[in-house]
């Protein structure tokens, strides 16, 4: 019954979506990044040279590209923190592109088996055989992903409920109100930052391994955009949200056979639209109050 | 409690203060008036921090505190509430007094742990102490966007003074409301806010200020034209000059 | 050495293409405190209108000018209606995104409209090489240049000698006064995006035709130069538009030289990064980033 395509589908939603909650998160500290696919890109690049030119174990390649996209997201974040609203927003759109245009340049390969393996600039990267190596069937492969996002969605639910994640939300309404609470933005900003960019990372690392083919032009504005407005139409007030929109777009509207071709014209439509009557989204925080109070006097009845 | 010594303020080639003394003496409520543009805000937001002043020192029981971040002047004990009404409009009632504990807890690990959920919380029964003194208990799950103006200068209020602040700001407590809710929020202030207390009340309704104030000091065009006891200040020519201009 | 000075040469021609470009944003910027990201994709789109025409009706360079600029000015309605009247006056980071989403949409009709890659563009210009010294520079962007400029003049005037001008930089200024001495806001927004498509029409019809063909990258191209050009010049204003466009090229025309195509766009986007930490008033300074800040903050 799940044939190997509708597994595809099902894995393309649960990698996009780490991306996803990844431009989700910086969205509900209040800023705007066009440039999530910079941390999506290196980790992915980084996870794979690591598994396919150096043989370390999956985990550790995963953490370990994950971990240098947190890296670089927090320095981004740091060299960022003077700078807010659409000037933040063209400042991670030019970096996205920088590392984009760097992966152009970037030529690593090693000799593995009589054969030149590794990143190549423009040409890309294949050969990413792990899941060959090892023998992991798609199936086998699709339960790692979701295993993946089901952690990061417990982290970001605890999160969610934490005193940190409501200073996230304090940010993101008025971030000159919070210090007026006594809260200093910087480190919450840095935070927020590295572990958004350790999200799209732990995207990344899974997405050059299930592809086992990756070029610089993958991780463009594009990817970013597309990651921010998930989040923009599914709603931003329940980490459900970005996974609803990119159930719209993967698994609607790139999945169903009347919008090929018109994808894009339907989701841009969508967003636009979307900012104009719901701009926070289907599942914004006043939906999900309400629906929480709904739950809970079901609950006492 | 809070003293300010020469303290000026120029933005671009306007002089918005200059050479402003004055002093908050404790315990009581004091007035800062002055007609529009006279500088009341500007020396609000200097002493919350806002931003830094150009000249001139701000002492703080004897500490000085010139040049601090709205950050800081809140942990060193100053709170606000401000003139065009800042809540957290997407948070309820009770999330938005919640977020003004937050920063009373060392951050560290405590950051990660869940915000006041259970009854007994001490956090939730001050949150919820502060709602009842501002009558706004009833409205504890109501998003806060959602309150007409009245209510949310309340919420300002109980949020402002939850902490329990050495030196509470209100600033124009009474903006936009209508005589009669001028005077219930100035009983609010008067009965329930301001015991025990200091504060500084910013405003330009005479009904409220001498309903409220102990103490008052005026501005005119950036500078400290009178400071004194209410009945005291009100008589002097210069302060009258200044609201109703020269014949 | 001569490489260098002959780089600039080109750099300030080319650059002059992107200095029209960040026109386009900076007045819509100046207008509405808002960024239009789909000012690219919707010049491309008059360009296709242009290349149709081109192809299926004259030969004339008029026509296919006039053609582009239409369509462009067509597009820019629907951008405005969609992305920014529609839209709340202080939700400006939503008209923001919104147009990026827009950029989707329009590249998607584009390629719908006319599937193949490249499609050539007539040459307005006769291409001949003029020397001079040991520098020279082809008669194209010369002529790009000097039209360019022409423009310019014609802007200034508009801007400064008419009333509709007049209006149109009161609004900038300030909005809500001129709300109050009955200028309305409105029209002068859809004003202002006309005025806009036209010099966005009319600066894709001098690139195009310079280089003689137009693709389905065009849009974002044009959109990423004049963003770049503008944000180094500084937002909202119209003399750093014109000196980020010629800073830009300056800059890209060297990196292209000593580094290759990649070295150019990565300098760009290197040039705009730091600019934005560093001197996010970009090079005519900060007072707009002052201004911009003290209404955020507006306590």
């Amino acid at each position: 019954m799940l044939n190997d395509y509708v597994l595809t589908i099902i894995s393309n939603i649960g990698m996009i979506s780490l991306i996803a909650l990844s431009a989700y998160l910086l969205l509900v500290t209040g800023q705007i990044s066009f440039g999530q696919q910079a941390f999506f890109g290196i980790s992915a690049y980084a996870g794979a040279i690591a598994t396919t030119l150096w043989g370390w174990p999956f985990w550790l390649a995963l953490i370990f590209g994950s971990g240098l996209a947190g890296l670089a997201a927090g320095l981004i974040g740091l060299l960022t923190l003077r700078i807010s609203g659409m000037y933040f927003s063209i400042a991670t759109l030019a970096f996205a592109e920088m590392i984009r245009l760097s992966l152009f340049k970037l030529t690593y390969q090693i000799e593995i088996d009589g054969e030149l393996v590794g990143p190549n600039g423009a040409e890309g990267f294949g050969e990413i055989r792990w899941i060959f190596d090892h023998d992991i069937s798609v199936m086998e492969y699709t339960l790692l992903i979701y295993g993946v996002l089901m952690l990061v969605l417990v982290g970001m639910v605890l999160l969610e409920r934490s005193r940190l994640g409501m200073i996230f939300r304090m940010l993101g309404s008025d971030a000159l109100l919070t210090r007026a609470q006594g809260l200093n933005p910087v480190r919450y900003k840095i935070t927020a930052a590295v572990i958004a960019g350790f999200i799209a990372g732990l995207g990344g690392t899974l997405y050059a391994h299930s592809f086992t083919y990756i070029e610089p032009q993958i991780f463009n504005v594009m990817l970013g955009v597309h990651s921010l407005a998930y989040g923009l139409i599914g709603g931003l007030g329940t980490v459900l949200g970005p996974l609803i929109g990119v159930a719209i777009d993967i698994g609607f509207l790139e999945s169903i056979r009347i919008f090929q071709g018109y994808r894009m014209i339907v989701f841009g439509g969508l967003v636009a639209v979307m900012l104009i009557f719901m701009p926070r989204g289907i599942l914004d925080e006043a939906r999900v109050y309400w629906i929480k109070a709904v739950a809970r006097r079901w609950f006492n009845a | 409690m809070l003293e300010l010594r020469s303290v000026s303020k120029v933005f671009g080639e306007l002089s918005a203060l200059h050479q402003v003394d004055l002093s908050i003496p404790p315990g009581r409520v004091s007035g800062l008036i002055g007609p529009n543009g006279s500088g009341k805000t500007t020396l609000v937001n200097i002493i919350t921090g806002i931003y830094a002043p150009d000249t001139g020192k701000i002492l703080f029981n004897g500490v000085d505190i010139t040049g601090s971040t709205a950050d800081q002047t809140t942990r060193f004990g100053i709170a606000r509430t401000f003139q065009n009404i800042r809540i957290f409009s997407r948070m309820t009632v009770l999330e938005n007094v919640l977020a003004a504990l937050i920063s009373l807890n060392d951050q560290s690990w405590r950051i990660l742990r869940g915000y006041a959920k259970s009854a007994d919380d001490p956090q939730l029964k001050i949150a919820l102490k502060a709602l009842e003194t501002v009558e706004l208990l009833n409205e504890a799950g109501v998003v806060a966007a959602e309150l007409p103006l009245p209510l949310r200068r309340r919420l300002e209020i109980a949020r402002a003074f939850v902490r329990d602040p050495e030196l509470l700001v209100l600033d124009e407590p009474a903006g936009g409301m209508t005589p009669t809710e001028t005077s219930t929020i100035a009983s609010l202030i008067r009965e329930r806010i301001a015991p025990g207390r200091t504060c500084l009340v910013i405003e330009h309704k005479m009904d409220l200020i001498s309903d409220v104030c102990q103490h008052l000091c005026v501005l005119n065009h950036g500078e400290k034209i009178a400071e004194g006891s209410p009945g005291n200040v009100l008589e002097q020519p210069q302060v009258i000059e200044a609201y109703l201009g020269r014949d | 050495m001569t490489d260098f000075v002959q780089n600039c040469i080109d750099g300030l021609m080319f650059g002059s293409g992107y200095a029209l470009l960040a026109l386009g944003f900076t007045l819509v910027f100046g207008v509405m405190k808002r960024l239009n990201l789909s000012f690219g994709p919707s010049i491309m789109l008059g360009a296709y209108a242009g290349t149709w025409v081109y192809l299926n009706f004259s030969d004339s360079a008029w026509l296919v000018a006039l053609a582009t600029v239409i369509a462009t000015v067509a597009v820019g309605i629907y951008v405005e209606r969609l992305c920014f009247r529609a839209i709340r006056r202080d939700s400006t980071i939503a008209s923001m995104v919104s147009s990026f989403a827009i950029w989707m949409q329009l590249e998607e009709v584009a390629m719908h409209l006319l599937p193949e890659r490249t499609y050539p563009f007539p040459a307005f210009f006769t291409t001949t090489t003029i020397e001079f010294g040991p520098f020279y520079a082809r008669s194209e962007h010369i002529t790009m240049l000097l039209l360019t400029l022409l423009l310019l003049v014609l802007l200034h005037v508009f801007l400064f000698r008419t009333r509709p001008g007049l209006a149109l930089r009161l609004v900038s200024d300030n909005p809500l006064a001129s709300a109050y001495m009955g200028i309305n806001n409105s029209s002068i927004l859809f004003l202002a995006f006309a005025l806009v498509s036209v010099l966005g029409g009319l600066a894709g019809f001098l690139i195009l035709s310079a280089d003689t063909q137009v693709t389905p990258f065009f849009g974002l191209w044009a959109t990423f130069k004049g963003l770049i050009a503008m944000m180094l010049g500084g937002m909202g204003s119209l003399p750093g538009a014109i000196l980020g466009g010629l800073l830009l090229g300056v800059v890209e025309a060297n990196a292209f030289w000593y580094g290759g195509a990649v070295i150019r766009d990565l300098s760009a986007y290197l040039l705009l990064f730091v600019m934005l930490i560093v001197r996010p008033g970009g090079l005519i300074g900060q007072k707009i980033v002052a201004k911009q800040r003290a209404a955020d903050e507006r306590v």
